[in-house]
């Protein structure tokens, strides 16, 4: 599923000071792309995963993902489509605390009818054992590490099995072994034809995406190409259309 | 202005939501503590007011007309210190409403209105004062129960038969008297002249005062009076000896009381749950902000005196709020009692001690709530107090555990029971909010059904139409002879006589009327609250209306009871007490001796009729008293079963609609404080509300979520509000007869109450959620998260 930025300006205004978070940003993403975005604090990462993932809304422009269009799509309607196409991962894992394990898997599944309810047990704990977490799966959240939530933040996110994987700083909150354990999944997510889109500071680990995008004060100032491991290409966008 | 008060105001106005959620909840205890006790206190001060400018007597004699010289007489009896006589008489009344005659019972005062009274005394209300020959005032109650106005022309008769056509002068206000809205009964008053036109124009009544209002000296002064009544010729028909600081209102109104006071003490605990449930929730919510304050310098002293300073703000604008509410509703339910109990103007019913009162409720029972969180809060070290807000908590505890072995419920019903149990205090709080709300509700429906059942029961004593009070027949043939006119289908006399009880220490006590049914009637079956009915073979036994303890407290089943009959004494034996909600009372002896020695010379005579029509039976026993009265026997009153109904009708109808207001009240102190709880779960789980909207849950998932959350609580709630009505209504129900009847109501708990409960816990949940879940929806995901 392509992923389409057009024009987008998103300002975030209050009732004295204006602040442009992104300006004029066009991006394309192909299908089975593993992007990463790169940037300092306030450079406008957040802003514009919260826009891909239809969080938040553009001051102007558009976002098509496959066929729809995400800046059209009704408020009430975007929760139901995002838990179906787009499996979002943050830093601070977000579990549910109230949930196990394999309930905060397959919750997803419940809130978007995905399978039948007798399959979803089964589906949430391939997921678990996809992210090497088998035996965990009526364990509280906050009796897991850091490492081991993350990883059922991302079998959740998987849940739905969505075409589009969002990360924002997945691995910023990690230690760097658990970091390299957590971004060989999203690797491997990618590998099997899923488009993978993380945010990170961390430049080692954005340069092993196949390609990177850097984000200064809301602009997008580079994509580089980085397929086949080797930066082979470098080049600053002014508009990409 | 200091930065620490700046922080308290911008904290205030920065969550509007939460702050209006949390004043709200203060309020709603400030202001059903203030409803109550406001309206508590301005109908104890109109009682008061109304003793104060009516003057009550300490007693009052009827007897048969008697010469002024026997005013003068009594003036010098040692102990009476004021003496006042009128002229009180039955009778009817015709009015002309909607083009036709209708009739109402009348009582006729004549007085002489150049005197000035001071007993029992009546104030020009509106028109002209004094009333001319052919002029009659009316109490100004009567006059809108009539449906009249000043000036109209009205037909006023007598018990003795005579007729005069009066013209409506003007209206008074007689504090003193029962209002006609209760008593059914009109009041007028004419002066000498026009008396004389009706042949009434003796004075019948004597009012007196004595030195002081001590029981002993005003039933000692009573009996002088007697004696000099009787030895001057006259005979006492009654004594009535009145309580001057008691309303003739005390009984219904002590009963709102006493529900008013088991109410207010319920609306205090669920105003505080509601209180404490809300400031608990804004200190766990300042916790972080604690902890940064520390980081910066602020010592404990400092922040004690923030938060103490935020939860005192929170409080002074639910007072700000709260009072002026309460007032306003006290005035609406007070706003009935000119009517009702024939006070003044109320004006704003207001209480320094209930003000008070509500102070405490609204600022001291925060700060006393918020004391132990800040307390907790200020002694948290830094790193405690920063990571308090983390989410990735679930208690562990036992019922937690048990809810997460539960695994047959779709995830999100799991997700919401766990959430509910999660912050088990607010839940115990909110539970317990609306397990009294419903308790309450329930209990007023069953008191409503007790009431009812009570006043039916009480009915079936009366299985007769009419009684007519007739004195000087004896002959039972004759008095069958006398009633049987047509329309009527059954006659049963019975002989009674009107006497004193003579206490153990020979004073004469309350005056009582006894009776002698018929053996084997069928026209009554007594409820025995106490004791036994008689037993045949058994002489002088006395079966006692349990209203009796009111004036006669210490009487008991076993007690031998001695009562004096025109100056000769006769003893029963007490075996049992009846209660009896309607009518007069009545106590009931199987052996008559004062009969057979020609003393007591009264008799009932019960008629049972062809007809239900009210209309129908007073005619007929307009007919049957006109019988009596043609043949020189003195008809002293006669009521129909019917009349007697209504009467009492609209007494519980007083209690019982503001028990319906009170329990009004409750359920909407209630869903406050469920939708206070839902939407303060709804803000402390933004959170979570956040993710589930991040990974796919739609609107409609969430408002399921809420209203679930609102069901359980709503189904826990009932079920222990059904438990806990149980001793509630038994309490109420007691509380309300023994007020009323000195007796305990026929106790129905109500099971309609129980149905009727749960649908308004299916709505009220319904609508709690309403906010909350709409709040779910608009949470900004990306603002909730962002901070992350």
């Amino acid at each position: 599923m392509q992923i389409e930025i057009k024009n987008v300006i998103k300002i975030y205004q209050n009732d004295e000071n204006s602040c442009i978070a992104l300006k004029d940003i066009n991006l394309s993403i192909k299908s089975g792309d593993f992007v990463s975005i790169v940037g300092k604090s306030g450079s406008g990462k957040s802003s514009l995963l919260n826009i891909i993932t239809g969080i938040d809304t553009p001051t102007e422009g558009e976002i098509w993902i496959g066929n729809e269009g995400i800046h059209l799509m009704k408020t009430r309607k975007i929760s139901r489509w995002r838990g179906e196409n787009i499996g979002v991962v943050f830093q601070f894992f977000q579990l549910l605390p109230a949930l196990t394990v394999l309930e905060n898997i397959m919750l997803p599944m419940e809130f978007c009818r995905k399978y039948h309810p007798k399959e979803r047990r089964n589906k949430s704990q391939e997921l678990l054992n996809l992210v090497g977490l088998a035996g965990f799966e009526d364990k509280l959240p906050n009796q897991l590490s850091g490492g081991q939530q993350q990883r059922v933040a991302i079998a959740r996110a998987l849940a739905n099995d969505p075409v589009v994987i969002v990360a924002d700083e997945p691995t910023g909150s990690l230690d760097s072994k658990t970091a390299e354990v957590i971004f060989a999944l999203f690797e491997d997510l990618a590998a099997k034809g899923k488009t993978v889109i993380m945010v990170t500071h961390d430049e080692e680990l954005a340069n092993r995406a196949n390609r990177k995008i850097t984000i200064v004060d809301g602009e997008i100032t580079q994509v580089v190409d980085l397929s086949g491991g080797l930066m082979n290409e470098i080049t600053v966008y002014e508009n990409i259309t | 202005m200091k930065l620490q008060f700046m922080k308290i105001l911008r904290d205030l106005l920065s969550n509007k939501g939460k702050s209006f959620l949390v004043v709200l909840s203060i309020a709603v205890g400030v202001i059903g503590v203030g409803v109550i006790g406001h309206t508590k206190y301005t109908i104890e001060k109109g009682m008061n007011d109304s003793i104060s400018k009516s003057s009550p007597p300490n007693g009052t004699i009827l007897t048969n007309g008697f010469d002024p010289k026997l005013v003068d007489k009594i003036k010098s009896i040692v102990g009476v210190t004021k003496i006042e006589t009128r002229g009180i008489y039955d009778g009817q009344i015709k009015v002309k409403s909607k083009g036709k005659d209708k009739r109402h019972k009348l009582q006729l005062t004549v007085q002489d209105f150049n005197q000035t009274k001071t007993l029992d005394n009546i104030t020009p209300n509106k028109g002209n004062w004094p009333p001319e020959n052919g002029e009659i005032l009316l109490e100004r109650i009567s006059l809108g129960y009539l449906n009249i106005k000043i000036g109209d022309e009205v037909w006023v008769e007598t018990s003795n038969g005579q007729v005069s056509k009066l013209q409506v002068a003007g209206t008074v206000q007689h504090r003193g008297k029962e209002t006609t809205t209760l008593s059914k009964t009109s009041y007028g008053y004419i002066n000498k002249e026009t008396s004389e036109n009706l042949n009434i124009s003796e004075y019948n009544v004597i009012l007196f005062k004595t030195k002081n209002n001590k029981e002993k000296t005003v039933l000692k002064t009573a009996e002088k009076i007697r004696d000099a009544i009787v030895k001057n010729g006259y005979y006492v028909q009654s004594t009535i000896i009145h309580d001057v600081n008691k309303h003739w209102g005390f009984d219904i109104v002590n009963s709102m009381s006493k529900v008013l006071q088991s109410i207010g003490i319920l609306t205090l605990i669920l105003g505080a749950s509601l209180v404490v449930n809300t400031t608990l929730s804004i200190m766990r919510n300042q916790i972080p902000q604690i902890g940064i304050m520390k980081v910066l310098g602020a010592s404990n002293q400092n922040l004690f005196m923030i938060y103490i300073g935020y939860i005192i703000s929170y409080g002074l604008i639910a007072l700000f709020v709260g009072v002026p509410i309460s007032l306003f509703l006290a005035k609406f339910l007070t706003s009935n009692s000119t009517e009702l109990l024939n006070f003044e103007s109320i004006g704003l019913p207001f209480s320094w001690k209930i003000f008070f009162l509500q102070l405490i409720v609204g600022v001291g029972l925060p700060v006393l709530s918020a004391t132990i969180p800040v307390l907790n809060g200020i002694r948290m070290t830094v790193q405690q107090a920063l990571k308090s807000q983390d989410m990735n908590e679930y208690p562990q505890n036992r019922l937690t555990s048990v809810l997460l072995k539960i695994r047959i419920f779709s995830i999100p019903f799991l997700l919401t029971v766990r959430s509910t149990f999660k912050k088990w205090f607010r839940l115990f709080l909110t539970v317990l909010t609306l397990s009294l709300g419903g308790a309450i509700v329930i209990s007023v429906i069953t008191v409503y059904e007790s009431m009812n059942s009570t006043l039916e029961a009480s009915l079936k004593y009366n299985h007769y139409d009419v009684r007519i009070a007739v004195s000087g027949i004896h002959d039972r043939e004759q008095t069958r002879e006398l009633a049987a006119v047509s329309g009527v289908k059954k006659v049963e006399s019975w002989q009674a006589a009107t006497g004193s009880i003579i206490r153990q220490d020979g004073l004469t006590g309350t005056e009582v009327k006894i009776a002698k049914p018929v053996a084997g009637t069928d026209l009554m079956e007594p409820k025995i609250i106490k004791g036994r009915w008689f037993e045949n073979q058994n002489k002088n036994e006395i079966v006692l209306d349990s209203y009796i303890l009111n004036s006669e407290p210490h009487l008991r089943v076993g007690d031998k009871m001695t009562i004096n009959i025109n100056g000769k004494e006769y003893d029963w034996k007490i075996v049992g007490f009846v209660r009896k909600v309607a009518g007069e009372v009545v106590h009931f002896v199987n052996h008559a001796p004062f009969v057979d020695e020609k003393i007591g010379n009264l008799s009932f005579v019960h008629l049972i009729t062809n007809s239900n029509e009210k209309s129908v039976q007073n005619r007929i026993a307009k007919k049957v008293k006109n019988k009596f009265i043609e043949n020189h026997f003195s008809v002293h009153h006669s009521i129909t079963t019917k009349e007697i109904k209504e009467i009492q009708e609209t007494r519980a109808n007083v209690v019982i609609l503001f028990l319906i207001f009170m329990s009004i009240i409750m359920s909407v102190v209630a869903t406050l404080g469920l939708m206070g709880s839902l939407s303060l779960n709804v803000m402390e789980r933004s959170k979570e509300i956040a993710i589930m909207k991040l990974i796919g849950a739609s609107d409609s998932n969430l408002w399921r979520m809420m209203m679930l959350e609102a069901f359980i609580i709503g189904l826990i709630s009932f079920l222990i509000g059904t438990l806990l009505a149980y001793p509630i209504s038994i309490m109420l129900s007691n509380n309300v007869g023994q007020s009323l009847f000195h007796a305990n109501l026929d106790y129905t708990f109500s099971s309609l109450g129980i149905v009727i409960w749960f649908i308004i816990v299916l709505i009220l949940s319904l609508i709690a959620s309403f906010s909350p879940a709409y709040k779910a929806t608009k949470i900004p995901v990306n603002q909730i998260l962002s901070y992350e």
